[in-house]
C-alpha cells in the first residue's frame, strides 16, 4: 500500500506510522510529507516499509525498516555479527565501497544493542535510465536482533545530501516500537 | 450512242451475273472447310475448357512463398500509435502439374477420334482422325503479389497482392486416316497471389531486426539464462526496435531505457541512444528485462500462480497481473542481470553493471531501491 497524505507538512515535523502488515508489527515516526510503502519478500523472508520523498525528480533518498524472521534467513550463522558481516560483504560489490564507521547503538524503546554501520559506495543515481550515472551514496545501517527477528534500519542518500535527513533518521530509530 | 451501248451491255451483263454466281458458289465450296474448322475449333476450345485442366487424382503442386515485412511503429505525445508498413513483399513461386490425362476415368480412344486434332482435308468428304491426346500440361506460374499499407494505432490496411501465371504447353500426336492431329494445348493459370498487408504489429511474420538489435538478440539467444526470453520473442514474433522516446512518450521521456508496449503492439522499444552507447550484450540484458514484462502479459496465469506460491499471504486480488508492479520490476531486473552477468565477458556498462551490483544486495534492497527511485510512484507492490 502507498500512503500519500501529509505532503504539506514541514520537513522537520513527523507523523506516526503503524504497520498494516502483521509481519512488520512496528510503529514509528517518520518525516511529514514523505510517503511509504510496505513490501514483502519471497516466501516470507522479510517484511519491510520504505519511506521516501514524493517527487518527480527522484533522488536516492530513502529510509527503510526491514524485519527478517531468523527462521527464514538463509545464512548458516544467524548471529548478529554474521548478519552484519554479510551485509558489508554485499556492499563491497559496489564500486569504491568503504565502511566509514562501525559502532554499537542502544535502541531506547526496546533496550537492545544494535550494530551501526556507516558506508559509502558508488551506485546508480536511478535505475533503468539512459542518463543513469554513478553517484557516491552514503548509507547508515542499524541492525539488531529482537524476539527471533532481525531488524535492519537503513537510511541512504547521496553523499552531498546525506546530512539533510540524518537527524530525521535518528528520530525514526528512537521512535521505533514493537506493537 | 449511249442507248446502243446500253443495249449491247445488257447481253454481257447476264453472263457476268452467271459467272459471278459461279465464282461465289465455288468460293463457298472452297472455304467450306474453313467454316468447318472454325466450328470444330470452337467446339474443341469449349471441350478443352471443360476438361483436361485439372484432375484431382493427378494434380500436384509445389509452391514457396517468401515474405519480407518491415514496419515502423511510433507513439506520439498523445499516446496514439502510428504504424507504417515500410515493406511488405510476398513472392510466391512454384508449379502445378496435371499429368496422365489419358489415364483418366474417361474413355481412352482406341481408334475412335478422341479430342481434336487439326485435320487437313482436301476437297469434300469426311476425314476421320484417330489420336490420343497425350498432352501433359505443366503449369508454371509465378505470383508476385505485393502488399503495402499503413495504418493508425497499429492497424494497417494492406492491399492484396495479385499474381498471374502462364500455363505450360502440352503437346500430343495423333494419326488419323487421312489427317494428322495435334494434342491438346495445355493452358493453365498460375495461382492468384494473395499478399496481405500487415495489420498493425503483425505477429505472424518473420521480423527483420536492426543489425545491433539482431546482434543483441543473438547474444540473448546464445545465453542459458536468456533462453526463456529468447523463446518468447521468437514464438510471439515480438518486434524489437530502437525508438526515440521523446517522440514516443513526449518531452522528458528521452531517458527511458526501454519499454514493452503490450500484447496489442507486440513491440519492445529500446532507446535509440543505446545503439551507439551500449554493446549488444548490454542491450541483450535490457531486452531480457522487457521480455520478462512481455512474459507477464502473455502468460499471466503462470505468474499469478508463481507469485502466490512465493507469497502465501497474498491472494489473487492483491496482484496486478497483467500489469506492472515492484515485484515484476524486480524479476525483470533479475532477468537482465542474469543475462548480463553470463555474457558480458570483459565488457563494462554503467547501467547494467550498476543494476547487477544493486541486485546482488538481495531482494529487500532491490525492492526498496526500485520503490524509492522509480518514476511511477503509484506502482503497486504486486
Amino acid at each position: 500500500m502507498i500512503n500519500t497524505y501529509g505532503c504539506a507538512s514541514p520537513a522537520d515535523s513527523f507523523q506516526k506510522y503503524s504497520s498494516v502488515d502483521p509481519e512488520l508489527n512496528i510503529a514509528l515516526e517518520y518525516l511529514s510529507g514523505w510517503v511509504y510503502s510496505e513490501q514483502k519478500g519471497t516466501t516470507g523472508s522479510f517484511a519491510q516499509v520504505v519511506f521516501y520523498r514524493p517527487q518527480k525528480n527522484l533522488s536516492r533518498i530513502a529510509m527503510v525498516v526491514t524485519v527478517s524472521p531468523v527462521a527464514k534467513m538463509t545464512l548458516t550463522d544467524k548471529s548478529l555479527l554474521a548478519v552484519v558481516d554479510s551485509l558489508i560483504s554485499k556492499r563491497m560489490k559496489f564500486a569504491d565501497a568503504k565502511v566509514l564507521k562501525k559502532s554499537t547503538l542502544n535502541i531506547k524503546n526496546l533496550n537492545v544493542d544494535a550494530t551501526e554501520i556507516l558506508l559509502s559506495y558508488k551506485t546508480l543515481n536511478s535505475f533503468y535510465s539512459v542518463k543513469s550515472k554513478l553517484i557516491i551514496l552514503k548509507e547508515r545501517v542499524v541492525i539488531f536482533e529482537y524476539q527471533n527477528k532481525f531488524y535492519t534500519l537503513r537510511y541512504e542518500a547521496k553523499d552531498s545530501e546525506f546530512g539533510r535527513f540524518d537527524q530525521a533518521f535518528s528520530h525514526l530509530i528512537d521512535s521505533l516500537s514493537i506493537k | 450512242m449511249h442507248i446502243r451501248f446500253l443495249k449491247k451491255k445488257k447481253g454481257l451483263h447476264t453472263l457476268e451475273y452467271a459467272i459471278i454466281i459461279l465464282i461465289i458458289v465455288a468460293a463457298l465450296i472452297a472455304i467450306q472447310v474453313y467454316f468447318k474448322r472454325g466450328v470444330q475449333g470452337g467446339l474443341r476450345d469449349s471441350t478443352d475448357k471443360i476438361g483436361n485442366q485439372y484432375s484431382a487424382a493427378n494434380f500436384t503442386s509445389d509452391y514457396q512463398t517468401d515474405t519480407n515485412t518491415q514496419q515502423k511503429e511510433l507513439r506520439d505525445k498523445s499516446g496514439q500509435i502510428t504504424t507504417d508498413i515500410i515493406v511488405n513483399d510476398q513472392t510466391k513461386q512454384g508449379y502445378e502439374t496435371v499429368a496422365g490425362l489419358n489415364t483418366e476415368d474417361t474413355p481412352v480412344s482406341t481408334g475412335a477420334p478422341v479430342g481434336a486434332g487439326t485435320v487437313t482435308t482436301t476437297g469434300t468428304g469426311t476425314s476421320t482422325s484417330t489420336g490420343d491426346d497425350t498432352g501433359t500440361g505443366v503449369i508454371t506460374g509465378t505470383d508476385t503479389g505485393k502488399g503495402k499499407g499503413s495504418g493508425t494505432s497499429g492497424s494497417g490496411l494492406g492491399t492484396s497482392g495479385s499474381g498471374s501465371g502462364s500455363g505450360g504447353a502440352g503437346s500430343g500426336t495423333g494419326s488419323g486416316n487421312t489427317g494428322t492431329g495435334s494434342g491438346n494445348t495445355g493452358t493453365g493459370s498460375g495461382n492468384t497471389g494473395t499478399g496481405a498487408g500487415n495489420t498493425g504489429s503483425d505477429g505472424a511474420q518473420d521480423i527483420s531486426y536492426n543489425s545491433t538489435i539482431a546482434a543483441a538478440i543473438a547474444a540473448l539467444c546464445g545465453s542459458t539464462s536468456g533462453a526463456s526470453e529468447c523463446s518468447l520473442i521468437q514464438d510471439k514474433h515480438i518486434s524489437v526496435l530502437f525508438g526515440d522516446f521523446s517522440q514516443i512518450y513526449g518531452d522528458g521521456a528521452d531517458n527511458i531505457m526501454a519499454s514493452w508496449e503490450g500484447v496489442t503492439y507486440n513491440t519492445i522499444f529500446v532507446n535509440k541512444i543505446l545503439e551507439t552507447q551500449s554493446p549488444p550484450e548490454a542491450i541483450a540484458g535490457i531486452i531480457a528485462h522487457e521480455a520478462t514484462h512481455a512474459d507477464y502479459d502473455y502468460y499471466p496465469q503462470k505468474w499469478i500462480d508463481s507469485t502466490l506460491a512465493e507469497h502465501p499471504g497474498l491472494s489473487a486480488s492483491d496482484l496486478h497481473i497483467p500489469g506492472n508492479s515492484i515485484d515484476q520490476e524486480c524479476n525483470a531486473f533479475g532477468a537482465a542481470t542474469e543475462v548480463w552477468n553470463e555474457i558480458k565477458g570483459s565488457l563494462h556498462d554503467t547501467v547494467l553493471d550498476g543494476t547487477a551490483a544493486a541486485y546482488a544486495q538481495g531482494e529487500a534492497n532491490m525492492k526498496s531501491a526500485i520503490r524509492s527511485t522509480y518514476q511511477d510512484q503509484s506502482l503497486p507492490e504486486f
